[in-house]
């Protein structure tokens, strides 16, 4: 709770803060902490960083003093020229920033930099240094970011798997319509298994990467579904069926290749 | 001529809200809050609030009291009281001569 106020107390201006941080404060204990809060404040500070319309000296506070009323029709007159609070969207509304850049560009400061008018040139890193050259051999050598690099290790190995399961598909369909005797069926199975634990082992090594990727990359967005082994052998069993119905079920060591015969 | 409420942009509501509510006497910003919302007017957010404070302070329409417990008071100008005044014989006027116009109609 505490840091949430301050954290909107830290969205004004430093002068704002010091006029009134503490009234501020005490106000925003009596008040329920809710997002209509949190966006009054934040339209608020807004507010207070684009007008300046505070009391800039320390206050002067009034112990009840009948006198002070001259003062303070003085002090009504005195404000009277006021500067309109601009709207931000609106016609004549500026930034702290545009009005920084505008008068920056009033002074002329901008005027014949280096460069100025000509395309920029993206390839070299101005900030590299005496890293230039070494950036420029990795560069044209491919080299990248090691999960941008395994991220395309994966989409290599994906469609590679993809291709087992193609020549798998194909070879097997051949060879089941030959399966005539009971003999050839086993034979069959036999090599259809042999097709199938090398597609297991190869998916399992794809799933090891995509666990590495997704803990490498630098944001939970960019993580990619990992290949468990059930989903793996769904693929492989939908256009693959065995001949012989039920092998004892757990049969998908997915580093047994070893051929039976 | 001084200045008027008007001149505050989206703050010059709650500003008109502030300067009604310390006409009943000095207040800090709580209890100006609360007693808004008891005489009819929206409840102000602290943001809101403080916003036309340091406006109104600004101005010279308020001004602020020795504060008590952390929680500084804030009272009516001479000249606050004298804006007020106009702004609210504006409104007066504005009220009347639409009832009129809805009473002939």
């Amino acid at each position: 709770m505490n840091a949430k106020k301050a954290w909107l107390l830290a969205l004004y201006p430093r002068r704002w803060r010091d006029r009134y941080a503490d009234d501020f404060l005490a106000l925003l204990e009596d008040t329920p902490f809710s997002p209509r809060t949190v966006v009054d404040c934040l339209r608020a500070a807004l507010d207070a960083h684009v007008g300046s319309e505070i009391v800039e000296a320390e206050p002067r506070p009034v112990v009840d003093a009948p006198g002070a009323a001259a003062s303070a029709e003085v002090a009504a007159t005195n404000a009277a020229p006021l500067v309109k609070p601009p709207v931000p969207g609106q016609p004549g509304w500026e930034s702290a920033l545009d009005r920084i850049l505008r008068e920056a560009r009033e002074r002329g400061e901008f005027d014949n930099l280096a460069g100025s008018g000509k395309p920029l040139d993206l390839e070299e890193d101005p900030w590299a240094g005496e890293w230039a050259l070494a950036y420029r051999v990795l560069k044209q050598a491919g080299e990248t970011l090691p999960w941008i690099a395994l991220g395309k290790q994966i989409d290599a190995d994906t469609e590679r798997l993809g291709g087992l399961l193609d020549v798998a598909a194909k070879r097997l369909a051949e060879r089941r319509t030959l399966a005539r005797s009971d003999d050839e069926r086993h034979r069959f199975d036999a090599e259809r298994t042999r097709y199938r634990d090398g597609y297991l082992a190869a998916a399992a090594r794809l799933d090891q990467k995509l666990a590495d990727f997704n803990v490498q990359v630098p944001s939970w967005r960019l993580q990619r579904a990992r290949l468990s082994s059930r989903v793996a052998s769904e693929r492989f069993d939908a256009p693959c069926p065995p001949i012989h119905r039920p092998e004892p079920p757990g049969t998908s060591e997915p580093l047994d290749a070893g051929s039976p015969r | 001529m001084s200045p008027g409420l008007s001149d505050l942009g989206r703050f010059s509501e709650p500003a008109l809200l502030v300067l009604i509510s310390l006409a009943g006497g000095p207040k800090h910003g709580y209890a100006m809050i609360d007693d808004i919302a008891t005489i009819g007017g929206s409840r102000l957010g602290p943001g809101t609030l403080y916003g036309a404070i340091a406006r109104l302070e600004k101005l010279g329409l308020i001004e602020p009291l020795l504060p008590t417990d952390r929680r500084r008071p804030y009272r009516l100008t001479t000249g606050g009281a004298a804006i007020l005044r106009r702004e609210l014989a504006g409104l007066q006027r504005l009220a009347a001569a639409g009832l009129t116009r809805m009473a002939t109609s």
